[in-house]
């Protein structure tokens, strides 16, 4: 059998680069309830109670909490789920 | 006949002196012994729902996902504004066949609603929805809503932050129900 060598210098790889990861950011408002919030969580992404509530209380807290990272289309469902449920979200690139 | 005479009379012979929630065999919850005052705001609901049909009150129901990108966000829009808007409606119209429904209670001068298992979500994120609605149209914000409630001799924002808490506690005890089942 014959093994056609490819010189490391002159052999051409096509660039494949993956898609940059997308965020999806809950924000809080004063409106919407703790425990409703952490039960959206838990529809949402089924998360359990504990990381759901984790979740909430970031966004309680510190204004926002990143729910979920990954590819666009995928993070584009998870907010509109989101919104169906009238939570402030926003979609922004993962650094 | 006192509301004190009411509550004693209810508790005495087995009913709620406070609203309840009770799971039906196949499923469905009952909402009972529920006061007047309760029973008129959740009858409201339906009119509270359908502001949020206009323009401006849009934007508080669905906000924008890509705030700071006009290009994507228009795009979004045209890919999932409408059905966004669609499902919020027809969850709305959920919840306002289900009202039709309320009829008075076994407690005297209290009233009930049957919620079939399925609407629950419809139920929920209305309620979350009509919270949302009130406090936009009359300005409630964070502040006004750590404020102490004023029963006294209350102004137009005290009354609808009343009718914000008394969702909330619809909204509470629905939520602890499924809770109770492990969900829906």
């Amino acid at each position: 059998m014959s093994q056609t060598k490819t010189d490391p210098e002159t052999e051409v790889r096509p660039e494949t680069r993956l898609a940059p990861p997308w965020n999806v950011v809950v924000h809080d408002d004063p409106i919407n309830l703790m425990s409703y919030v952490t039960d959206v969580f838990m529809k949402v992404f089924g998360y359990s109670r504990s990381k759901a509530r984790r979740h909430m209380l970031e966004v309680h807290t510190k204004g926002r909490s990143v729910l979920w990272t990954g590819a666009r289309e995928q993070a584009e469902i998870y907010a509109s789920k989101l919104q169906s449920f009238h939570l402030r979200t926003t979609m922004e690139a993962a650094e | 006949m006192t509301e004190e005479e009411d509550r004693e009379k209810g508790e005495g012979e087995g009913n709620p002196a406070f609203p309840v929630v009770e799971r039906e065999e196949d499923g469905a919850l009952l909402l009972r012994g529920l006061p007047q005052g309760i029973a008129a705001v959740l009858l409201e609901l339906p009119d509270i729902l359908k502001q949020g049909e206009e323009e401006d009150l849009r934007s508080v129901l669905h906000s924008r996902v890509y705030p700071d990108e006009p290009e994507r966000e228009e795009e979004w829009n045209k890919l999932m504004g409408g059905e966004l808007f669609h499902l919020f409606a027809d969850r709305a119209r959920i919840l306002g066949r289900d009202l039709e429904g309320m009829t008075i209670d076994s407690s005297p001068r209290r009233y009930r609603v049957r919620i079939p298992g399925k609407h629950l979500t419809a139920w929920i994120s209305s309620l979350a929805a009509a919270r949302l609605i009130l406090a936009e149209r009359f300005e409630v914000d964070e502040e006004a809503m750590r404020k102490e409630r004023d029963f006294e001799e209350p102004g137009i924002q005290d009354l609808v932050i009343w009718r914000i808490d008394v969702l909330a506690l619809i909204q509470e005890m629905l939520l602890l129900s499924g809770e109770a089942e492990g969900g829906e």
